[in-house]
């Protein structure tokens, strides 16, 4: 952990040096030009390969390859000149994050990603991210340690990594100077344009977000997570959407958009759980409003997180999700397991055998198969 | 030469703090008692002991290690915050013993995934045993055996991690026997 700190440390001071050396830093235009990188440049390409390497290792990518490809290619329609360069990864955090690294891997949150709507409203956060890739902006930062400061007492970033103080030299995962930021937004916005997106969606996803950050009681420092920089967002785009000239409708896409990441939310909603965040698990699912946008298995989660957290009431409250659950999708192995287990904690025999059968038959390669084995000998061993 | 003084002093300050080493010399010193329990580790090998937990390794904890922690039950699960008890279902003891590993802020623990679970006993008593595997940043894979059970006076697991290549085969015998040995008390 300590080594990846110190990677990060590296990362971000090389870009603050390489500004400091204040040597001319032009856009990629395509491909071709970052192969032709000067020896600071290569050094923190090679060191943030190294950073893709670590995150992949320590398992905290997301193992879709059918999302991967889809979001990857939204980012080829958008900039097809940096075909095979820039390369989207999907990290497995519920933050609500994105970031890109000066060898053009853009990391996008499953926090993000699952609660967009349509693939217009991702093209703007992937235009957003890979504009600061191209334009080099890690070179072009000039904010340096006064604002990281800032950031200093968060433990956990974007990627999910628990990690304190040093990673937050890295400027490329807290954010940029409004400048640049804004640069960013113009460069997403007009790459959504040249790719045919509807450009009334470019404020909208930062809208959406807003509300998630408003409505969850979010309060980082981060792009995506922070209500005054995702109000600039809007601010810039609203405009640049009523310029003269700017197109009035477009594509949005958001049947493939669903077909492709629909399913991601019911996962955000188990790395929630994973992540023991109980209170945005209920926070987000006892608001009928924003548990319409999840499955019909959210309440399993629902009912999970209640059983977790385990304050008065909360096992009542576990048991009433689990059954909400069961009635709208009762062929939801984990449901039955859930409620087999209630049963065998509260001996009721009858229950506990009906579900946790159910259960196997439903989900025969299910990995605690033993335990449950186990529960109905003891089970039917009973008089 | 002061200087000197205060350094050792503050690194005497620190061992002492964080426990000490010792290397297991002879069949005498393979027995280690507690309160709680009797164990037998392997000779030659070196074991911390704290208050509520046994490090025993052969070549430094990176290469192997079998770790024993014993707990109340309201503290049975620091970091994921919950309690255990006596009857709790070994698949719950062993759902957040998994959970608490996860939410360890070192090497490779958040990539941790699960091969097999299902019930086995730890000294007679009825509990849990997982197989898993994770990846640390620098991508080397660990494997990881363990065993846990709640019983009237807490919880208590034992586990044992090892590098995948050549290691974790290598010492596991090692492991079965302290875990053979174990008595609860």
């Amino acid at each position: 952990m300590a080594a990846l700190g110190r990677l990060l440390l590296i990362l971000g001071l090389g870009a603050m040096l390489a500004a400091c050396m204040g040597e001319p830093v032009r856009d990629f235009g395509s491909s071709a030009d970052t192969r032709q990188l000067n020896d600071a440049q290569q050094r923190r390409w090679h060191e943030a390969e190294q950073f893709d390497q670590r995150l992949r290792n320590r398992g905290l990518l997301l193992d879709d390859p059918d999302a991967q490809a889809y979001v990857q290619s939204v980012m080829d329609r958008l900039f097809p000149e940096f075909h095979g360069t820039i390369k989207v990864h999907l990290a497995r955090s519920s933050e609500l994050n994105a970031f890109a690294l000066p060898n053009g891997s853009i990391y996008l949150n499953l926090g993000l990603l699952a609660r967009m709507q349509n693939e217009a409203q991702l093209a703007m956060v992937l235009g957003h991210e890979a504009t600061h890739f191209i334009a080099q902006h890690s070179l072009r930062q000039r904010d340096s340690i006064d604002d990281l400061a800032v950031f200093g007492t968060v433990t956990t970033v974007l990627t999910g990594i628990p990690l304190s103080g040093q990673l937050l030299a890295l400027t490329a995962m807290s954010g940029y100077s409004q400048n640049l930021e804004r640069a960013a937004d113009q460069g997403g916005f007009r790459h959504l344009i040249r790719a045919g997106y509807d450009p009334r969606q470019a404020p909208e996803v930062f809208r959406l977000m807003r509300e998630e950050v408003d409505a969850l009681d979010i309060s980082q420092p981060f792009l995506y997570a922070s209500h005054p920089r995702l109000s600039e967002r809007i601010e810039t785009l609203t405009q640049l959407a009523a310029q003269p000239g700017t197109p009035k409708s477009g594509r949005i896409g958001r049947e493939d958009f669903m077909a492709h990441i629909g399913r991601l939310r019911g996962r955000l909603l188990a790395e929630h759980l994973e992540e023991l965040d109980y209170k945005r698990l209920i926070l987000i699912l006892e608001d009928p409003k924003r548990r319409a946008r999840y499955p019909a298995e959210a309440d399993y989660y629902l009912g999970e997180a209640y059983r977790l957290r385990a304050q008065e009431g909360d096992a009542d409250k576990a048991l009433a999700a689990y059954r909400r659950c069961v009635r709208q999708n009762p062929d939801f192995a984990p449901v039955h397991r859930a409620l087999g287990l209630y049963a065998l904690r509260h001996k009721q025999p009858a229950q506990a055998r009906e579900h946790l059968r159910r259960y196997l038959a439903l989900a025969p390669q299910a990995r605690d198969r033993g335990f449950i084995e186990s529960y109905l000998k003891q089970l039917d061993s009973q008089p | 030469m002061k200087r000197l003084i205060v350094i050792s002093l503050i690194s005497l300050l620190l061992a002492a703090c964080a426990g000490q080493w010792t290397y297991v010399r002879d069949e005498d010193s393979r027995h280690i008692s507690s309160g709680r329990y009797d164990l037998t580790v392997p000779a030659r090998w070196v074991v911390l002991q704290k208050s509520d937990s046994l490090v025993v390794s052969r070549d430094g904890p990176e290469l192997q290690k079998i770790v024993l922690h014993t707990r109340p039950h309201a503290k049975a699960f620091p970091r994921i915050k919950q309690s255990s008890s006596a009857d709790m279902l070994p698949s719950d003891l062993g759902a957040h013993f998994i959970a608490e590993l996860h939410a360890e802020d070192a090497q490779g623990l958040p990539s941790l995934k699960v091969d097999k679970e299902g019930p086995a006993r730890l000294d007679g008593r009825e509990g849990f045993r997982i197989e898993a595997h994770y990846d640390t940043a620098d991508g080397v894979r660990y494997r990881l055996l363990a065993y846990g059970v709640a019983d009237d006076k807490g919880y208590v697991d034992l586990f044992y991690t090892a590098p995948a290549i050549h290691y974790y085969a290598r010492n596991l015998a090692d492991f079965e026997a302290v875990r053979d040995s174990l008595k609860l008390h």
